[in-house]
C-alpha cells in the first residue's frame, strides 16, 4: 500500500514530537528519504529557534520602571481602624466610670479656674497650629527652589 | 509537548508585598517577566525608538492594575496579555499591520516561495547546516509581526498554546494554525534566500 508523503503540518508535528505519529506514517517516514529530510529540516529549524539569541533592551528595565512608579493604592487599614475603635471604647468606659467624680470636680472649681484652663488649652492648640503652618511654608519654599528633576525625585510617593 | 501551567506561589507573595506598599518588590516582577515582555515588544513594534517607552508603559499599567490580578493565570501570562494589548493599541494608533490583515496571507503564499521538495540536497545541507542561526534573526524579522510574536512566544519563551491563546486572546486552534503557517513561512523564506544567494 502506498502512503502519501507527510503533509507540511504532519512534518512539523513529527519534528516536534515523533512519538505522537501513528504507525502507518512512521513506517512511511522510515522508508522515505524525502519525508525524513523535511522532518530533519524542521527539527533543525526548531532547534535553532530555541537557541537563537533573544531580544533585550540595552538598559535596566526594572530600574527605569521603578523610577516612574506612582504611589501604590494601599488596602483600607481595617486593623488600624479596629485598634482605634478599641482605644476609643476604652477611653469612653474610663470616662463613664469616673463621670460622677469628674462632675463633682468641675462643680467645685470656680468659674475663673475653668476659664483659665480653657484659655491655656486654646493657646497650646493655636501655638501648635501656627508652628505647623510656618514649617509647611518653609518646606514649600525650599522645595520650589530645587531643580525640577530633584523636585520630582523628592516628591516620588513610592 | 507538555509545559507547566501551574501558578507559582512566589509570584503571589511578590504581588501581595507590592500591594502592601513594598514597591521595590515590583522590580523583581519586572525582572521575572521582562524576557516575555521584551519578546512581545520587539516582535510587534517595528520602530526601535518606540520600544523602551512602550515597555515602560506596559509595566506601569501592570502596576496600576495589580490589585485586579486574581491569580487565575500565571503572573507572567497576565503581564504578557497587557504587553500584547498595549502593542496592539500602539499599532492601531500608528495604523500599522494588525493580525488578520492581508500581509499575513502574502507572507505565506507570496511569489517566489519554492516548493518544499524542489530544493536541491546540497542547498538543504547548507540551509540547515551550522550557519542557520546566523540568518535566522534576519529571516524572522521579515515575517509579519503576529507570526514573529507567536514564534518567539512558543519557541523561545516556551509558552504553551493555552498561554499564548490567553496572551493574544486568540482561540487555541487559531494559535496553532498561525504558528504552523509562521513556521512554514519562515522555512520557505530561508530556503528562498539561500536559493537567491546560490544564483
Amino acid at each position: 500500500m502506498n502512503t502519501p508523503h507527510l503533509s507540511e503540518q504532519q512534518a512539523q508535528q513529527w519534528a516536534e514530537n515523533a512519538s505522537s505519529a501513528d504507525a502507518t506514517l512512521a513506517a512511511h517516514v522510515w522508508a522515505c528519504p524525502a519525508c525524513q529530510r523535511r522532518v530533519a529540516d524542521y527539527q533543525a529549524l526548531f532547534s535553532a529557534l530555541k537557541t537563537a539569541p533573544q531580544p533585550a533592551f540595552d538598559f535596566n528595565l526594572a530600574a527605569r520602571v521603578a523610577g516612574q512608579l506612582p504611589g501604590v493604592t494601599r488596602a483600607f487599614p481595617w486593623a488600624f481602624i479596629a485598634l482605634g475603635g478599641l482605644g476609643l471604647a476604652f477611653a469612653l468606659a474610663v470616662v463613664a466610670s469616673g463621670w460622677a467624680a469628674l462632675r463633682q470636680l468641675f462643680q467645685a472649681a470656680s468659674a475663673g479656674a475653668v476659664a483659665l484652663g480653657t484659655v491655656l488649652a486654646v493657646s497650646v492648640v493655636l501655638a501648635y497650629g501656627l508652628e505647623m503652618l510656618f514649617r509647611h511654608r518653609r518646606q514649600t519654599e525650599i522645595f520650589l527652589s530645587l531643580p525640577r528633576e530633584l523636585q520630582h525625585d523628592g516628591a516620588q510617593p513610592v | 509537548m507538555s509545559r507547566p501551567s501551574t501558578y507559582s506561589p512566589s509570584d503571589q507573595y511578590l504581588v501581595e508585598q507590592v500591594l502592601q506598599g513594598d514597591t521595590a518588590r515590583f522590580g523583581e516582577i519586572v525582572n521575572r517577566t521582562k524576557g516575555l515582555v521584551t519578546q512581545i515588544v520587539f516582535k510587534l513594534i517595528p520602530h526601535p525608538a518606540d520600544r523602551p517607552d512602550l515597555a515602560q508603559d506596559i509595566y506601569l499599567k501592570a502596576f496600576r492594575h495589580l490589585a485586579g490580578f486574581r491569580h487565575q493565570a500565571k503572573l507572567s501570562t497576565w503581564i504578557g496579555q497587557i504587553a500584547y494589548n498595549t502593542c496592539l493599541h500602539y499599532l492601531e494608533k500608528k495604523r500599522l499591520l494588525l493580525p488578520g490583515e492581508p500581509g499575513l496571507e502574502a507572507a505565506e503564499t507570496g511569489p517566489g516561495a519554492p516548493a518544499l521538495l524542489a530544493v536541491a540536497p546540497e542547498v538543504e545541507a547548507r540551509l540547515f547546516g551550522q550557519d542557520l542561526t546566523a540568518v535566522l534573526a534576519a529571516e524572522i524579522d521579515k515575517l509579519p509581526p503576529l507570526y514573529k510574536t507567536l514564534i518567539g512566544l512558543y519557541h523561545q519563551q516556551e509558552l504553551s498554546y493555552a498561554e499564548i491563546a490567553h496572551i493574544t486572546s486568540l482561540p487555541e486552534g487559531t494559535v496553532k494554525s498561525y504558528l504552523f503557517r509562521a513556521r512554514k513561512a519562515l522555512k520557505e523564506s530561508i530556503e528562498a534566500t539561500y536559493q537567491r544567494d546560490e544564483l
